[in-house]
This record gives C-alpha cells, sequence and structure tokens, in this order.
C-alpha cells in the first residue's frame, strides 16, 4: 500500500494534490460504498445536495484553516456563523438592501476575527482560549439579540444561490459550491503565490525565526483570524437563504466538523504543514461520510460516535507525530 | 581500519561499538561506525558535519537503534532500546542541545528520571547535598538549587545537564559538544574533573569540533567520515595536522594559521557608536567601526558582548548612549547616519542579522530552503502582489553560489547540516545587500571544512567593503579573522586589541580584565 | 534568585524586607488573577444575596460548583502533561459515566454504592487512558484524539440513552444531601476525594514527573524518564477526576442525562484558563482551576440573584475569561524566562 502511494505521488495528480492523495482516494472509496450500499447515492439530486452541504461546510473550514495553519484553532466559528445568519435575515427583513447587508455581514465577521487575533499575540494567550471567549460573548449577544427566536427572512436570490437545484450557467452545480471553489483556489493561490501566504507558513512553524525574518506575528494572526472571521460570517449568511430565517445556533455543529474536515484533509494542527486544497479534500470527504451514515439510517447520535472513531482513524494513518527520539 | 590495536591490554573495553550502521530512508547516516573506550581513557571522535558523529551518539545513548553491528558493555553485548536502558547501563550522556526542564527547579533538573520519584527527608537531603557537591566543582559560582531552570542563562543550563549527567556515576560519559556555551573557566573546570573521573576508571567518548579541546583533553582519537570510522590513533602520536586530514581527508591546508590580510577602508565609518552602555552598569563605549572592518566581540559568556550585538541588531535598547549606522537610504538624518531604534528599522537601514540559536531562531525547520532564504526578500519576486517561484529560484542560485550551498533549493531546512543551515541563513541575509552584517557565534555546531568555507566568505565580503562585526567563542576565529577584538568583562568592553596584537595570552587576560602583559598561571590558552 | 552574570565574585543583593517579598511574590503568582475575582464575587455575591451562605443555599450552591470544580481538575493532568495536551472530552466522559450509572448499572442491580462507584471510576479511567494511548503510545495530537472521544461519548450517551431518565443509585441521594444543617454538603466528600488523589499523586513524585515532561519533553525523555508512561498516566488520571466529576453531576441532577456532559468541556478549559495554569504545560496545580470554576460559578449566581435574563451568561462569562486571561497574561510576562534567551538577560 505503501509503495503504492509513493508511486502515485510521483505522478502529475499525485504532486497536484500535494499528497493529499488519501484523502482523494478516500472519497473515491467512500463514494463507491455508497453506490453500493445506499440508495440514491449517486443519483443526480443526491451529488448536488452533498455539494451544497459540503460548501457550507467547506467555507466555514477554509477559515480554521487558515488558523491551523499559524498554529491555532477558532473556537469562535459556530457564533460568528450564528451571528451572520441572524444578521442577515434580520437586516433583510428590515429592508436593507443586500449589498449593504452583505457588507456589513462580513464585516462583522472581520472585525471579530481581527480582535482575536490581536488579543492572540498581544497577550501571548493560546487563540483555543481566546476564541472560546470571544465565541461565548458573540454567541450569547447573538442570543440576546434574537432572544432565542427565529427571526428575520433571507433574502430571495439566496434562496436560488443555496439551492441544490440550481445551476450556474452552465455548470451543473449550485453558486454556492462555485463560490467555494473559487474562494477555495483563490485562497490556495494566496498561500502558495503571495508574500502574506508565506509569511503564514513560516509564522506557522517557527515565530521566533519569522520575526526575525521581518514577518510580524500580530499581521499573521490579524489576517488568520479575520479570514476566518469572513469565512464563517458568509457561511452564516449563505445558510440563511439554505433555511430561510435566522437562528443563533445554527452554527453549533460546525464547531467541530469544520476542525474535523481540517483534520481529516491532512492538515497538521502544529501549524505551518497543510493546505485549503487539503481542507477542501476534509469537507468533501466528511461530507460524503456523513451522507452514507445517513443513508444507513443511523440516528445523529450514532453517527456523532462514528465520526469520532473516524477522525481518530484518519489522523491516525497520516497524522503521527513523530517518535520523539526523532526529535533530538 | 577500525581496530584498536595499541589500546589496552588485558581489560576489556568499558564500552565497544563495532560496525554500526543507521540509514534514515535512503540515507545512509553511518555505514561502519566503530569507537572503542577502554576504563580510564577519554577518547575523542572527531568528524565533519555529516559524517555520522551525531547518529553514533543517538545509537549509544539509546535514543535510536543500529541496523548492524553491535555495542559491547565490558564483554557482554547490549541492546539499548531507549535511554532509560542505555543510563542503567552505565551509559550517561550529555547532549550537544541543552535539554533541561525550565519550570522545574535547579536540585529536580539535576535529579530527573534518577532514582525513585519518592523519597523520605534523609533521602532528600542526601540529593540536596551531592547536587551542590557536584555544582560545586563544576562552577565557582554554582546556582541556587531552588531556582527554576528557566530563570538561568544558557551557560548555567548546560552546567546543569551536565551536573545531571554526573550525579548518574557513569561507567561511561559520553559529551556531545557538551561544551558549547562554556565560558573558559568552567571549560577547564569540567575537564579537571573528567580527569578526576577517568582516575576512578570512567571512560569518556568526547565529541567536539574544537581541535585545542581534543589536543588538551583525549587519550585517543577516533576519526569518522561519511559514516565510517577511518582512523584511531593514539593523542600522543598524531598532530593537528594529521587529525585534520584524518577527519576531513584533505591536506592540512584545513587548518592552516590564517592570516587577516584585509583592512578597514578609508572614508566614512560604517557604524558609529558613542557613549553607548549595554547596561546600567556599564561602561560608556565609543567606537567607529570602519567600511570593510571585520570587529570580533570576545569575552566570557554573560559578560555583554551578546547584548552588544542585539543592540546593534535594534533588539535591545541600550541602557544610554546610541549606535548609529551609514546610512544609504535618502530618508537618513543630515549627517549621513541613522540612529539604530528598532529590528525592522535596522534592516531598512542595512544591518543584516543572523541569530545564535539556530533551530529556535534561525530556521523554519520543515519549511523548504526556498522559502527560508526568501521571505525577508519577496517583496523582491512580486508582481502585483503574485510572486514568481522562478524570479526565487534564480536569486537563491546567485546567492547561494556566494556562500557555497548546495541543497536542492526544495530540501526541508531542517534536514541539512548545521553548516549547511548557516549558510541558506546567510544567504537570506545577504540577499538584502546590508551594509553591516551581524553574527552571533556563526560558526557553532558548523564543521570544519564549512568553517573555513564560511571564513573565506566573510573575508571576500569585507574586501567588497562589508562590514561584520562578530561574535565568537573561539579564539582561533579572534586571532586569524578579525581586524579587532573587543574584550568583553562585567558588561563594559574592557579592551580592544588589534590584529597585531592578538595573541592568546592576550585575549585570555583580558577576558578576565586583568591587565596587558599581566601572566595568567597555569592557562594553557 | 538568578545567578548574576559576572565572573568576579558579586554578592546577591540583599533583598527587600520578607513581608515586601511575600507580598511581591503573591501578586507575582499564577493564582492572584483568579483569587481576586473570587473574593471579589464572593463579596459582591453576598452583597446582593446576604443568605447565600446560609445552610440550604449553600448546599446547593456547592452541589452546582462539584461537578465543574472536578471537570476542570480533569483537565488539568493533559494540559501539564504539554505537547500539546488538553482533553476535550472531559465533558462527554464525565456525562457518559452518569448515563453508565443510571442506564447500565442500574437497570442491572449493580447500584450498590461499594460496586457502583469504583466501576464508575474504572470507566473514567479506561477513558483517559484510551485518550492517554492514541497521545502517548500512537503519537496523535491531543486536540484530535480528544475531539475523537468527544464525539465518541457524546454521540455513544446518546445512543445508550436516548432520553433523560430517573432511576439514580442510592449513593446519588447522599450525595445531594449534607451534614450540620446543611452547612457541610456531602458532596464535598468527592472534591475531597480528589485532593486526596492528587496530594498522593504529588508525593509519589508523579506530579513532578509530569511537570517535567510538559516542561521540556526532550529532557525528561532523555533524562530516562518513560515519557508515553507518563503521560498515559496523566491522561487516566485525568479519567478518573472525570468520574468523580460525573458522580457529582449525578448526585446534582438525581437522574441520567445524556445531554448534559458535553457542555461542561468549555467550562472546564475555560475554569482552567482562568485559574492561571500554563496551557502549554510544565506549570500549575488544581487549586488555580478549582478558583476558575468557582469564578464562573459566582459570576452565574450574582447574575440570576440580580435577575440578569440567563440570556446575558454567556456574554458575560466570555468577557471574563477574556480579561481575566488578558491579566493572567500581563502577571505572569514578568518572570518567566524561556530557553532562547542566549545568554544576558
Amino acid at each position: 500500500m505503501h509503495r503504492l502511494l509513493t508511486s502515485l505521488r510521483s505522478t502529475r495528480l499525485g504532486r497536484f494534490a500535494g499528497s493529499g492523495l488519501v484523502q482523494l482516494l478516500s472519497i473515491l472509496v467512500i463514494f463507491l460504498v455508497g453506490r453500493s450500499t445506499v440508495v440514491g447515492y449517486s443519483s443526480a439530486s443526491s451529488l448536488r445536495a452533498m455539494s451544497v452541504l459540503a460548501a457550507f461546510l467547506g467555507i466555514a473550514a477554509m477559515g480554521q484553516t487558515l488558523v491551523v495553519l499559524v498554529g491555532g484553532i477558532d473556537l469562535s466559528i459556530p457564533a460568528v456563523i450564528g451571528a451572520g445568519n441572524v444578521m442577515a435575515s434580520k437586516l433583510t427583513g428590515q429592508g436593507v438592501s443586500s449589498p449593504v447587508m452583505i457588507a456589513a455581514v462580513l464585516a462583522t465577521g472581520l472585525c471579530i476575527g481581527l480582535l482575536n487575533g490581536y488579543v492572540s499575540s498581544r497577550f501571548r494567550v493560546p487563540p483555543l482560549i481566546v476564541t472560546l471567549a470571544t465565541g461565548s460573548v458573540v454567541g450569547g449577544a447573538v442570543l440576546l439579540w434574537t432572544n432565542a427566536a427565529l427571526t428575520g427572512n433571507a433574502p430571495s436570490w439566496l434562496t436560488g444561490f443555496t439551492s441544490a437545484a440550481a445551476t450556474t450557467g452552465p455548470l451543473p452545480l449550485a453558486p454556492v459550491v462555485v463560490l467555494w471553489l473559487v474562494l477555495a483556489a483563490a485562497g490556495e493561490y494566496a498561500l502558495r503565490r503571495t508574500r502574506p501566504g508565506r509569511a503564514l507558513y513560516v509564522n506557522g512553524v517557527n515565530r521566533e525565526a519569522a520575526r526575525l525574518m521581518l514577518v510580524s506575528d500580530r499581521a499573521v494572526l490579524s489576517a488568520a483570524f479575520g479570514c476566518s472571521g469572513v469565512c464563517a460570517a458568509l457561511t452564516g449568511l449563505l445558510l440563511a437563504g439554505f433555511t430561510g430565517s435566522g437562528l443563533f445556533d445554527v452554527g453549533s455543529p460546525y464547531l467541530f466538523s469544520a476542525i474535523a474536515a481540517v483534520v481529516i484533509g491532512g492538515n497538521s494542527l502544529l501549524g505551518g504543514r497543510g493546505s485549503i486544497l487539503r481542507c477542501v479534500l476534509g469537507a468533501a470527504a466528511l461530507t460524503e461520510l456523513t451522507t452514507l451514515l445517513v443513508g444507513f439510517s443511523l440516528s445523529a447520535a450514532a453517527q456523532q460516535a462514528i465520526l469520532g472513531i473516524v477522525v481518530v482513524a484518519v489522523v491516525a494513518s497520516y497524522g503521527r507525530e513523530q517518535h520523539i527520539g526523532g526529535r533530538i | 581500519m577500525t581496530s584498536d590495536s595499541t589500546a589496552q591490554t588485558a581489560a576489556p573495553a568499558l564500552l565497544e561499538a563495532s560496525g554500526l550502521a543507521r540509514s534514515f530512508g535512503a540515507t545512509k547516516a553511518l555505514v561502519d561506525g566503530s569507537v572503542s573506550v577502554g576504563p580510564g581513557q577519554i577518547v575523542a571522535l572527531m568528524g565533519e558535519n555529516g559524517s555520522g558523529k551525531s547518529t553514533m551518539v543517538k545509537l549509544l545513548s539509546g535514543i535510536l537503534r543500529p541496523d548492524a553491528g553491535e555495542i559491547r558493555l565490558g564483554a557482554e553485548r547490549v541492546t539499548l532500546h531507549s535511554p532509560r536502558a542505555a543510563l542503567r547501563a552505565g551509559i550517561v550522556t550529555v547532549f550537544q542541545e541543552i535539554l533541561v526542564a525550565p519550570d522545574l527547579s535547579v536540585l529536580e533538573n539535576l535529579w530527573l528520571g534518577n532514582g525513585s520519584p519518592v523519597s523520605g527527608r534523609r533521602a532528600r537531603a542526601q540529593r540536596r547535598r551531592r547536587a551542590a557537591e557536584v555544582l560545586g566543582a563544576l562552577c565557582p559560582q554554582p546556582p541556587d538549587l531552588d531556582a527554576p531552570v528557566g530563570t538561568l542563562d544558557l551557560m548555567h543550563r548546560q552546567v546543569c545537564a551536565i551536573a545531571r549527567g554526573l550525579l548518574r556515576d557513569p561507567r561511561v560519559l559520553i559529551l556531545d559538544e557538551a561544551t558549547s556555551t562554556l565560558d573558559v573557566t568552567l571549560r577547564d573546570r569540567l575537564f579537571a574533573h573528567i580527569r578526576t573521573l577517568c582516575r576512578s576508571g570512567v571512560g569518556v567518548l568526547f565529541i567536539s569540533h574544537r581541535m585545542d579541546e581534543v589536543l588538551s583533553l583525549a587519550d585517543r582519537c577516533v576519526a569518522l567520515r561519511a559514516g565510517t570510522t577511518v582512523g584511531s590513533v593514539p593523542r600522543s602520536g598524531a598532530t593537528a595536522e594529521e587529525l585534520v586530514r584524518m577527519v576531513s581527508g584533505q591536506n592540512a591546508g584545513a587548518e592552516r594559521t590564517r592570516v587577516r590580510s584585509g583592512g578597514p577602508s578609508s572614508g566614512q565609518p560604517a557604524l558609529r557608536i558613542s557613549g553607548l552602555r549595554v547596561r546600567e552598569d556599564s561602561a560608556p563605549l565609543d567606537l567607529e567601526v570602519g567600511r570593510g572592518e571585520i570587529i570580533g566581540l570576545a569575552g566570557l559568556e554573560g559578560h555583554g558582548q551578546d547584548e552588544f550585538l542585539r543592540v546593534l541588531a535594534g533588539l535591545r535598547a541600550p541602557a544610554a548612549g546610541t549606535a548609529s549606522v551609514l546610512s544609504s537610504r535618502k530618508r537618513a538624518a543630515a549627517t549621513g547616519y541613522a540612529e539604530i531604534r528598532g529590528y525592522r528599522q535596522a534592516v531598512r537601514q542595512g544591518i543584516a542579522y543572523v541569530p545564535r540559536d539556530r533551530k529556535a531562531e534561525g530556521i523554519a525547520d520543515v519549511l523548504s530552503c526556498l522559502d527560508n532564504f526568501s521571505v525577508p526578500t519577496l517583496r523582491e519576486d512580486a508582481r502585483l502582489g503574485m510572486l514568481s517561484p522562478r524570479r526565487t529560484r534564480g536569486r537563491f542560485e546567485t546567492h547561494g553560489r556566494g556562500v557555497n550551498l548546495e541543497p536542492a533549493p526544495g530540501a526541508a531546512v531542517g534536514r541539512l547540516s548545521g553548516g549547511n543551515q548557516q549558510k541558506v541563513i546567510l544567504a537570506r541575509w545577504l540577499a538584502t545587500r546590508p551594509a553591516v552584517l551581524l553574527l552571533n557565534d556563526p560558526t557553532r555546531g558548523v564543521d570544519l571544512k564549512t568553517k573555513h568555507e564560511l571564513y573565506d566568505v566573510f573575508e571576500r565580503l569585507a574586501s567588497e567593503g562589508m562590514t561584520f562585526v562578530m561574535l565568537s567563542t573561539e579564539l582561533e576565529e579572534h586571532l586569524s579573522l578579525m581586524d579587532r577584538i573587543l574584550v568583553f568583562h562585567g558588561g563594559s568592553c574592557t579592551r580592544e586589541l588589534t590584529h597585531a596584537d592578538a595573541t592568546r595570552e592576550a585575549l585570555v587576560s583580558a577576558y578576565f580584565g586583568h591587565g596587558e602583559g599581566a601572566a595568567l598561571g597555569g592557562e594553557r590558552r | 534568585m538568578t545567578i548574576t552574570q559576572n565572573a568576579a565574585a558579586r554578592p546577591l543583593a540583599q533583598a527587600a524586607p520578607r513581608g515586601a517579598r511575600i507580598a511581591g511574590a503573591a501578586v507575582r503568582s499564577p493564582l492572584a488573577v483568579v483569587t481576586a475575582m473570587v473574593v471579589a464575587l464572593i463579596a459582591a455575591d453576598l452583597a446582593v444575596t446576604p443568605t447565600m451562605f446560609s445552610g440550604g443555599h449553600l448546599a446547593g450552591s456547592v452541589n452546582l460548583l462539584v461537578p465543574t470544580a472536578l471537570a476542570a481538575i480533569a483537565g488539568v493532568p493533559s494540559i501539564l502533561s504539554g505537547g500539546g495536551g488538553l482533553d476535550l472530552s472531559v465533558g462527554p466522559l464525565l456525562g457518559f459515566v452518569n448515563v453508565f450509572a443510571v442506564a447500565v448499572l442500574m437497570p442491572h442491580g449493580l447500584g450498590s454504592g461499594w460496586i457502583s462507584i469504583p466501576l464508575c471510576l474504572l470507566l473514567g479511567a479506561l477513558g483517559g487512558a484510551v485518550n492517554g494511548a492514541l497521545v502517548a503510545y500512537g503519537r496523535l495530537q491531543p486536540i484530535v484524539v480528544t475531539l475523537g472521544t468527544y464525539l465518541f461519548l457524546a454521540g455513544i450517551a446518546l445512543v445508550v440513552l436516548p432520553q433523560p431518565q430517573g432511576g439514580a443509585p442510592g449513593w446519588a441521594g447522599f450525595l445531594s444531601g449534607a451534614w450540620l444543617g446543611g452547612y457541610l454538603p456531602h458532596s464535598l466528600v468527592l472534591l475531597l476525594a480528589a485532593a486526596l488523589l492528587w496530594l498522593a499523586l504529588r508525593r509519589l513524585g508523579f506530579v513532578r514527573l509530569i511537570t517535567a515532561v510538559g516542561s521540556d519533553t526532550r529532557a525528561a525523555y532523555t533524562a530516562g524518564v518513560d515519557v508515553a508512561a507518563v503521560r498515559l498516566g496523566a491522561y487516566t488520571i485525568g479519567g478518573v477526576f472525570a468520574a468523580l466529576a460525573g458522580l457529582g453531576l449525578t448526585g446534582l441532577i438525581g437522574s441520567g442525562d445524556p445531554t448534559v456532559g458535553p457542555q461542561y468541556t468549555l467550562t472546564a478549559m475555560a475554569a482552567v484558563a482562568l485559574g492561571g495554569n500554563a496551557l502549554a504545560g510544565g506549570r500549575g496545580g488544581i487549586l488555580g482551576p478549582v478558583l476558575g470554576a468557582a469564578t464562573l460559578f459566582l459570576i452565574q449566581s450574582l447574575l440570576s440573584a440580580l435577575s440578569v435574563s440567563s440570556l446575558w451568561i454567556q456574554v458575560v462569562y466570555g468577557a471574563v475569561l477574556l480579561a481575566a486571561i488578558c491579566l493572567n497574561s500581563v502577571v505572569g510576562t514578568a518572570t518567566r524566562a524561556r530557553p532562547g534567551a542566549a545568554g544576558g538577560a
């Protein structure tokens, strides 16, 4: 198996996938399993539904990936998703025009993200705790704002944007899926071919060395968390099209599924290793898997339990750390 | 080739490693390594980077297991599964990297992993006593036993690491470049202690890049080259040139005594330092460094030379006074000099700083050489924000050639030898076209061949007008490379020696704050 | 107490008077911020609810606090052991212990304290050990491992017990009672057990080993410490503490509830952060997190006593946590000198 992987890795596709080959293969494998065991799994409508779900997850996970690349983790994503969702619905319900609404939502996400980045770098506190705190504040604020009730409504174009049956020009994919893939491609390009992207990697691997190489820790963290905030807010906004109105709680499933997507994609939580491409693969694989489990008529609880095992199994296949002897 | 023929007669070797081999994937780090240490013997293990020395040490200390070959203790063959097993067998290793737990106290660090963690009052008192004894033997001013090790400087941390090893009552003591941060006093005390240990039958395997240490301490020298033991000679028979030839396979040219041929050019000085006090209690320093001059910063560890260098780099604010650099930028003050006020600003003014601790501050180990090289200067490869890898690779090759760098741009920097890593870092900063290059102990952990390559690079750049301020902990470097040497003592620069005046005795006496010409009894250096 | 840099002999300057030094050390202690908060909150709470420490009130408060405090303690060993160590699964684990006691042990007639309590502790240890084995021997990242076990245990709890159900073992009733007319709640026994366990581990030197491993893993390894075994032990002990928390939860709610466990994870993490423990490992004990848990609890009682809508709790928690961690970091920066500070100070 190892030799097969190694020889595949040297092919053109293998190099492109940046050895996210295991993930590509598992996507294929899960698909084939689903196709043969679950009725309607590989039907066009099922695939399109999966792609839309993967798009939501993928966009949220993209922000998480950037944060993970600098060695952090963003636990405020569900709260920001909720905020984006509620804000989009409420503002639309109050008659605000869509461009303004979109700008407001994304700006809110950006501000929350920048705050996360600032506090993490200025006070040298682990992002896990900072985002835990800000997530709590934002989540609570949204809760208060909506009084824990459904509120507002989504703009009409958004429903079409996120509908599984929709198409984008000649492509049989919903616009939201195209948006996801375009954002992912842009993000990946930025990581590989722009200065901020390289700076991000260096900072994620060795913060001290990065500082001496003129990479500002504060700038990198702010950028990464800022992007994460924007992505989360965007996810919330898009979800409004999916659910029809705003609910404070809509983001909570994404707390762990976004991390799971990042991890399954093969990004190291240590920082400095990984890419958005891997995140895309991870989101796709995860969505396929959950759809498969739903197809097996498993309860949400059982799905969760299985997801836990899968996460550990996947990481065990690629993410084992070096034996300590190798690090001396 | 590997037989230790002239060695001890009837007594079996304390530690005997023969035919050791170890590979990492496709890399054969060790092919046929052998070394033998008899009771009471001090064996020096020498070799360039990439020769397999560190792999050998890891095999002998139980961190790695050999692919082939055997290790014998006394007459018995042993398999060392882990450092625990090696320690239990009596092989104690002090590593090149200073491995201490910063949050634990000195006392706790000294007894880490040694003996049962549960202890009654008497046992605890005894541990204290023995810890104080060992520290006192190594250190004229031992650190407080209850101080967290994290509050100690690097040198005293290394003393703690050594003391921890000694407290295990080793049968064989392996010292892997364990003297790298020690100053001359502590080194000598350590060597004296080692000789005492040997008199009671302990065998010592001693790895060092420093010829003077090897010559003064070893009974026998074993050389490794490209993973194979190529020679094992008694020290008394060999000259430094022979040893170097054994190690590098080259002719004696490698350890020739260099003579500084260049010198500062005339014109405006590159650096102007006035009234600079590194610490509150330092004496003010006034200095002008000419273009193309190579200045050495010397002294016992922790006497202010490191802080001085950091002030020049903009990493540290001085207690008083200013340092200014001749600025090439148009925005400089009317005098043409810009005061050094911060790191980024210093870089902008043409100062480049190469840090001391490569692993912690110098490299992003999993990233490629290309990334490690290009990050500070990426702006040059960007058009409208988009990077051109081709352009970056081109610059990498150009500057890499300037420092004799071989590895491919895509190789992960963490896997390179110390010398090659240093070259990548140098190339990185040379790409910024600095006017002043600040080097903090640049040849530490670098093999002999690369060291001399670097010296050649420095001299060439200096002759082209680049100014160097180099902190060095090796007397040889100061004597052969520097135009002027600033010796630091007690936080102040107490002596300034020109290349002509610099002799071993003068330098060392300056280290101790003695006046010019004072003889120091007992100091060989 | 640091060594002078000077080779020439210089006596250490005589320090300030003893009282000032103790005061200085107290302010710089990682517990300073959280202790101050607890004191301030107790004062505020007392002002609003003078009867706060009365018998009935006190017992109820303590019963609420105990599971949270124990969950916070459960998070300590894993974080202390370093290497990115933390245990996200403390919440689901303690919840599963609760579900196990009510839905598995009771129906099989194993509800007696002598049987069910050890079995619950064993279950906790087992959960911790699985985490520990995957982290120490599998060499997987702790956040990922415990994320996996979080999801697994949260899911399994719901599979075993889909709906909350009554019928807790007899000792749950005991735990909800109190001695001395309510002034000494029985649930404190659990906290006492946890404290004794920790003290025993300290006496055995195990806590020092965990701290060493967390402070510098490579140093511990090359000094002959069995790092993997120590980490395994740390997570296992964390599991035992989580089981104690599960017992406390069972006493608190008097039933089995599969949904309530996971909430404790984030509260536990927040409590540990408030308590001043080094989140990178190598420093900290259990007192800080317990005080952190008390802080969170006191905030909640203060808000409900002031009749503030419960919707505000999240916002306040988050704000307090944010303030505390920033303060902790400012206070803590004064003393630490980490490796890499070459040469001079």
